[in-house]
């Protein structure tokens, strides 16, 4: 079967071609989540609640868009359910991660887990567009379509990404994030 | 900062092979949410298309009626209500048609009386 007949099966309740579907798609789900949160056990959360959500909803995929981007914006919106709901204990366990993340010794690890951050402490929508367009490989448009928000907008937030990783990158007291 | 390296941060941030043990228990968990949501056969059930036909080879309830017949049963239903329109429109039409006949017949046959009447007062005036 095509992945076009795997969805359309999945989406009329075809049971076997459902578990196609999610064993196709885990992988991706789970990437996502692990780049969103930095951590495994917190990857597996955010996983399994898009997966629930996955399952309940594809009834729901008229073909508007693409298979990707529905199943993106899905996971997005899982993500940063998931992230509202753990507010109250995130602050308690940040430090513990940041731990965790230095023992793991990737120094690429540390430094994007302190932007993505930086990034969301900016507001809604900045963590997203640079995990979708460079990590997912989306264009700006694409990404654009699937948060509901302007190209343009994207194309700030990513700058703003490049602005404090430089920041990050240089030595104490030669840049000032803004 | 340029593209490549920003890209490139995001290549060597190395994501962990998922637990095997929990992939499988996900999958479980969401195979029964959709055999739950599927049988349950609420709003948000999942449809039945052409493909599920020719997948399943049955029907799954009321729900879940084909797109097709569906689009039938709406065409079906407008042209039956294009013709009962026409219809009645028509048998109006001739309903009016008909009175107005009528009205005139008899106000010619009315008129022709008058003149009738005119003529033969003029002669008793002569």
């Amino acid at each position: 079967m095509t992945a076009e007949t795997v969805i359309a099966a999945a989406v009329g309740g075809d049971k076997k071609a459902f578990a196609e579907l999610l064993e196709g798609q885990y992988n991706r789900i789970y990437r996502f989540a692990y780049r969103w949160c930095g951590n495994v056990p917190d990857a597996e959360d955010v996983t399994q609640l898009a997966c629930m959500k996955l399952a309940k909803s594809i009834g729901q995929f008229r073909g508007h868009s693409t298979f990707s981007t529905w199943l993106y914006r899905l996971v997005v919106n899982c993500a940063k359910d998931w992230q509202k709901s753990q507010s109250r204990h995130l602050s308690e366990q940040a430090l513990t991660d940041d731990i965790a993340v230095l023992h793991s010794g990737n120094e690429a690890t540390v430094l994007l887990n302190q932007v993505l951050k930086q990034e969301d402490a900016m507001g809604e929508g900045f963590k997203e567009s640079p995990l979708l367009v460079l990590a997912e490989g989306f264009s700006h448009k694409e990404a654009a379509d699937l948060l509901g928000v302007q190209e343009s907008t994207i194309s700030w937030r990513i700058h703003e990404m490049r602005q404090r990783l430089a920041v990050l990158e240089s030595p104490p007291g030669v840049g000032e994030i803004r | 900062m340029n593209d490549d390296k920003l890209n490139k941060l995001f290549e060597e941030v190395s994501v962990p092979e998922p637990n095997e043990l929990v992939r499988a228990r996900i999958k479980r968990e969401a195979m029964a949410a959709y055999i739950s949501e599927s049988t349950q056969g609420n709003a948000e059930a999942p449809r039945l298309t052409e493909t599920t036909f020719a997948v399943n080879g049955k029907k799954r309830g009321a729900a879940m009626i084909n797109s097709k017949m569906r689009t039938r049963q709406v065409w079906t239903r407008r042209i039956a209500s294009s013709a009962a329109f026409v219809l009645i429109l028509g048998v109006s039409v001739k309903l009016v048609m008909d009175s107005l006949d009528d009205r005139t017949h008899y106000l010619s046959s009315n008129s022709s009386a008058a003149k009738k009447a005119y003529g033969r007062s003029k002669m008793n005036l002569r």
